[in-house]
């Protein structure tokens, strides 16, 4: 092993240990290269300031940019309402958010497969 | 044949044991603060190395070899050494055989714990292989302390903490020993931030690593069975790369010696894929570095097939059902009937006795479920066990209706009583009769082996069954060897491994070569998953040691719950599920009552049995012929009882029973009991001399071998045909026990010297590793003052002695140890007390002579006829239990524990209730108001102090049993009752006699006494019988 290939290794290693895993995949756009960076991202935003639930998903850092990035648009909770019932508001919500986003993603893979395979049906007629 | 009590014989007065249920009081440990994260499992790099390492006291390393691996394939390899233990010539020798082996130059250790240990293979994550590795691991560590852990991490209590850096930001790693084949490693969290900050703020913060170690000895064990070492494993699994023999461990360095040293590590690796490899075969989801034992086999096995434990389905079990249960639950039976006198025998073994009685109990059923439900069976229970015979136990459906729980009032009942008899210092567990003014709880099992073997059935007070509920979600088939499927919802699990392991058996028979060896391979592996599966996992407790006591709520088998202050912290392990437990090893011990009841219908006896073996003895006047028609008809009885669908007995008769020569033909056994765990089978050569076929090692395994296979006894024959693996015996302990029969045989057994080799005359040496903290301690004064790598280190050997017991006055309470020595003479000769640290002279040592000049007369205190001197056949006690006494798990090794003199109670004791215990003090101060101080201190076995300070109304802080104190004082009164008789019978004999002669003087000329010595005497006796009289006017 070169010093390039150790220290690959270590950031995989820390990278498996934050993420359970070592072969993560986005599960927003399904990416699992492993030079791309993943995140734990957690599901249930904080609640008057208290992580009150640890449920988290893996993601590629551009997607979690963009629902971290949604998630600061949900409407502040009334701090004085059931830690309970709170956590379980944030979770519908962010999980409407994953689904989102998701959603988004594979309308966004829909169009892109759709150009791919219309420039493929054009390509004979061009060579024609 | 049945045998009822005989009422004549005198109660022994003991308290008897039995299990509880214990739990930390308000619940489990506190949780680690980030929680429990999942084991991501290593990187694709894999570092393997093995030390090799002086032979004196400090056991310090020399050199060691190491292999870096990526995905199998071997990126670096290299040696180390420590340029303080090798001269300059013998590291020129290493650098030139590097270069000539083409190897990169030689590093010092140093440079192998930095840059390969810490920065390759801990920051990569990489799985560290090594076989012992926790004594290769304390060698290239530069110092050891005990381990310091936080309330989450117990687990690590007891542990070594190592350091391998002085830098705070690499990590130490924590050992903790666990038993001869397993230890845990954990790397602790380094000094130092291994998240960024903006990491910090996004909550993106790794787990601790904590690193993957793999132990092959420990991966040999759970995957193969037993105890390995590299040569066995080499060989068994028949490995590119074999063990090498060598003699030059702590000479210069040579090539070959070096050749040896890099080949270990070759082998290690190979070792360690062919086990995964074969691990892998069993379609376990299971990481390999997760097993410890053949347990992890069977819990892996189970998790495969996604059962669900039962304590996971039920969080909060009622602890009351758990109390009683637990206080039902008993250990196998081993006894010995026939002692000290050699007798013809066929020696019979059950077919994987506990997985079959799983099945005949259907308890399949009940791993599967989602929890049991219990119903009172009382009325049920008593017609049950009013109506069966043996007759309707032949019938496998009988066997399921034994899941049943009975509480009964012991009244001369045959029971498994765990007591310590005769003074033990450990409680053993003998099927005796009971009697008890209180109730206790058995299995149904228990209640069928009284009433055939003693013809008296228990009173039935209340009686639990237990149902399984409905069958779990979730379970699913498992493949075994990617070959054999095993559906849980429709199979059961230990009917299809056993059946498997014998069609397999029948395979490898028509096979040869390769193919045999993995077949048979596959049968190992299928015995090892039924057993481990089938008993040990559902009684699994896991013990800490905290520093102090913890309050701890103790659940009794009356329904009895208190809070006592424990230092030993029990721990349902995950498969914990005791009325599995209590239910397998209950029938277990029906099955033996059964072959010995059908026995003594036989009209034979038996020497002595041990869990699931049974060796049936021939009367003196049977013919030879006859014998061997009876004990086949006592194996054929349990023909119908086969669950696997063969037509075969699950009694099997035993291969020693068949020539050494031609194991098909059957030849004369004999087998020399001495207590339960002490026997000897052998067969007899045309002179009369034995030839020894199978022996115990029990009580001698803790020491050294006095002598080795090269060196052996003069006058001994080689041993012939000893049983392979574990049971095998050393050279010296078979020399032993051919001495014991031939002097059994020549009639002077009594007067044996174990002074056939002059290495007997030497001290009696034990080697012991120092796997704790607490052992470590011992060799303080040796290791003040010295450099870590020149101390006697963690998982380092030391020696232990023992005084010869005619000098213990003389030498007071000396434990002597000494350093590790290869040399022991010279060991001998360091040797100290590990107390004062002072000198012990070598001739006080005990010698091996003298350590084993009991070993024939070992004493079995549970049963009667069975002293030290005693020969013959034993009998059943009579115990009168004077109160119960609630124990945790109970130890293993005791024996040698106690040997080694540890100074650490290994068995756990809650006592009794402090509602007992207020009961006990009471009534204590009511015998010392009455008897006095001295007399009842000295009946109940406490000083004079403490007996006044209760008296005036004090507490005590000995554990007091109100029972135990109660039956004392009762004897003291009786004592006292009869001595009043007497005196009252003396008085008036006197009296009578003054009368006739007229006077005291000529009575007292006609005793040849004094008379004013007479007049005296009469005095007292008058104010004793007066006394006496008031005390009984007072009663009345």
């Amino acid at each position: 092993m070169n010093e390039r290939q150790i220290a690959e290794l270590r950031r995989a290693d820390k990278q498996a240990r934050l993420l359970g895993t070592r072969h993560p995949i986005c599960r927003v756009c399904g990416i699992s290269d492993r030079r791309v960076r993943f995140e734990r991202h957690h599901v249930v935003a904080r609640f008057a300031g208290r992580r009150l639930c640890e449920a988290t998903v893996i993601l590629c850092r551009r997607c979690h940019d963009r629902v971290s990035d949604m998630q600061k648009d949900l409407p502040v909770l009334d701090p004085s309402i059931n830690p309970a019932l709170a956590v379980r508001i944030n979770r519908a919500r962010g999980e409407a958010q994953l689904l989102a986003l998701v959603a988004e993603q594979r309308i966004a893979d829909a169009d892109e497969l759709l150009a791919i395979a219309l420039a493929e049906r054009l390509q004979p007629e061009a060579d024609q | 044949m049945r045998v009822p009590f005989s009422g004549e014989q005198d109660p022994i007065h003991l308290p008897i044991h039995l299990r509880c249920f214990a739990t930390l009081e308000g619940g489990e440990a506190r949780k680690a603060p980030q929680g429990r994260r999942k084991k991501v499992g290593p990187s694709e790099v894999a570092l393997t190395f093995d030390t090799e390492t002086t032979t004196d006291a400090a056991q310090r390393l020399r050199i060691l070899f190491y292999q870096l691996r990526v995905r199998g394939e071997l990126d670096e390899e290299g040696a180390a050494y420590d340029p303080d233990a090798l001269s300059q010539r013998e590291v020129v020798t290493l650098k030139r055989y590097c270069a000539e082996r083409g190897l990169p130059p030689p590093i010092t250790v140093d440079v192998f714990r930095q840059q390969v240990f810490l920065e390759k293979a801990y920051s990569c994550g990489a799985e560290i292989i090594g076989l012992n590795l926790a004594f290769d691991l304390a060698r290239i560590a530069i110092d050891a302390s005990p381990a310091r852990v936080t309330s989450w991490r117990r687990k690590m209590r007891g542990a070594f903490t190592l350091k391998l850096s002085e830098e705070s930001r690499w990590p130490k790693l924590q050992v903790k020993h666990l038993n001869s084949r397993a230890a845990i490693y954990e790397f602790t969290a380094p000094g130092r931030q291994f998240a960024s900050r903006s990491d910090r703020r996004r909550e993106q913060l790794p787990p601790t690593q904590r690193g993957y170690f793999t132990d092959v000895r420990t991966l040999a064990g759970a995957v193969l069975g037993g105890s390995h070492s590299l040569a066995s494993l080499t060989a068994t699994l028949k490995t590119p790369t074999q063990k090498l023999r060598t003699d030059e461990h702590g000479g210069p360095l040579t090539f070959g010696y070096l050749d040896y040293a890099r080949a270990d590590v070759q082998a290690t690796w190979e070792c360690f894929e062919a086990l995964c490899e074969r691990y892998r075969s069993y379609g376990l989801s299971t990481p390999h570095y997760e097993l410890f034992s053949e347990a992890s086999l069977g819990k892996a096995t189970l998790e495969a097939m996604g059962v669900r434990p039962w304590l996971s389905g039920n969080p909060s079990p009622d602890p009351q059902l758990l109390g009683k249960i637990m206080g039902s639950y008993f250990g196998g039976r081993t006894e010995v009937r026939w002692r000290k006198a050699i007798r013809r025998v066929v020696h019979t073994d059950f077919t994987s006795m506990y997985p079959t009685v799983c099945v005949l109990q259907g308890l399949w059923r009940f791993i599967t479920a989602d929890g049991f439900t219990t119903r009172d069976s009382t009325e049920e229970a008593r017609a049950f066990l009013a109506a069966i015979g043996t007759a309707d136990l032949q019938r496998r459906e009988t066997w399921r209706q034994l899941t049943t729980l009975v509480r009964v009032r012991p009244d001369h009942d045959l029971f498994p009583v765990r007591a310590p008899y005769g003074g033990e210092h450990h409680a053993t567990i003998g099927l005796n009769y009971l009697t008890y003014d209180g109730q206790l709880w058995f299995t149904m099992a228990d209640c069928i082996v009284a009433k055939i073997l003693s013809g008296k059935a228990p009173e039935v007070l209340e009686s639990i069954t237990f149902e399984p509920g409905p069958v779990q979600r979730g379970l699913k088939p498992l493949k075994l060897f990617g070959r054999h499927e095993i559906d849980p919802r429709r199979d059961d699990l230990f009917r299809r491994l056993i059946r498997l392991r014998i069609d397999e058996k029948e395979r490898a028979k028509t096979l040869d070569g390769a193919e045999a060896a993995i077949v048979r391979g596959i049968c190992d592996a299928l015995k090892t998953t039924a057993n481990s599966s089938s008993y040990g996992i559902f009684v699994q407790v896991n013990v800490a040691t905290e520093d102090r006591g913890v309050a701890t709520r103790v659940h009794g088998p009356d329904g009895e719950t208190f809070t006592t202050r424990s230092r030993k912290i029990e721990t349902p392990g995950p498969f914990f599920h005791p009325l599995l437990a209590t239910l397998i090893t209950g029938a277990a011990r029906l099955m033996l009552g059964l072959a010995e009841h059908r026995a003594a219908t036989e009209g034979l006896d038996w020497a002595f049995c041990d869990t699931d073996s049974l060796a049936l003895t021939k009367p003196d006047d049977m013919s030879d012929a006859d014998f061997e028609t009876r004990a086949q008809r006592v194996v054929d009885w349990f023909a119908p009882l086969n669950p696997y669908g063969l037509p075969d007995s699950i009694l099997k008769v035993e291969d020693a029973n068949f020539s050494h020569v031609d194991p098909s033909c059957r030849v004369p056994l004999y087998c020399l009991a001495i207590s339960s765990k002490r026997y000897v089978f052998f067969n007899l050569d045309e002179d009369g001399r034995p030839i020894i076929r199978k022996g115990s090692a029990h009580g001698l395994g803790h020491l050294i071998a006095p002598y080795g296979e090269h060196d052996p006894a003069p006058g001994i024959p080689e041993p012939v045909a000893l049983e392979e693996g574990r049971d095998g015996l050393e050279r010296w302990q078979h020399d032993l026990w051919f001495k014991i029969v031939e002097a059994e045989l020549a009639g002077r057994l009594e007067h044996l010297q174990f002074d056939y080799h002059p290495a007997l005359r030497g001290p009696a040496v034990s080697r012991y590793s120092a796997t704790g903290p607490e052992l470590l301690r011992w060799l303080k004064t040796w290791n003040e003052g010295k450099a870590y790598a020149q101390q006697v280190k963690p998982f380092g050997f030391l020696l232990s002695l023992h005084v010869k017991r005619k000098k213990r006055g003389k030498a007071g309470e000396a434990h002597p140890i000494a350093p590790h020595d290869t040399n022991l003479k010279r060991a001998v000769r360091g040797a100290f007390d590990r107390v004062t640290g002072s000198a012990v002279e070598p001739t006080l040592l005990q010698t091996y002579q003298e350590a084993l000049e009991h070993y024939q007369r070992s004493p079995e205190g549970k049963f009667l006829n069975a002293q030290a001197f005693d020969r013959g056949r034993t009998e059943r006690r009579h115990v009168l239990a004077t109160d119960v006494e609630l124990i945790g798990k109970e130890a293993d090794r005791w024996e040698e524990s106690f040997f080694l003199g540890a100074g650490v109670d290994p068995t756990i004791s809650y006592g009794r209730d402090p509602a007992s215990m207020l009961a006990a003090l009471a009534e204590l101060r009511r015998a010392a108001e009455e008897f006095g101080d001295a007399p009842v201190a000295e009946a109940v076995g406490l000083s004079r102090a403490t007996v006044a300070k209760v008296r005036q109304g004090g507490s005590v802080s000995a554990s007091l049993r109100a029972g135990a104190i109660s039956a004392r004082i009762d004897l003291l009164q009786d004592q006292r009752t009869k001595a009043d008789q007497d005196a009252a019978r003396m008085f008036f004999d006197l009296r009578e006699l003054v009368v006739a002669h007229g006077g005291i003087r000529p009575a007292a000329r006609k005793l040849g006494r004094d008379a004013s010595n007479l007049q005296r005497l009469l005095r007292r006796l008058a104010t004793a019988i007066s006394k006496a009289d008031a005390k009984a006017v007072g009663e009345v």
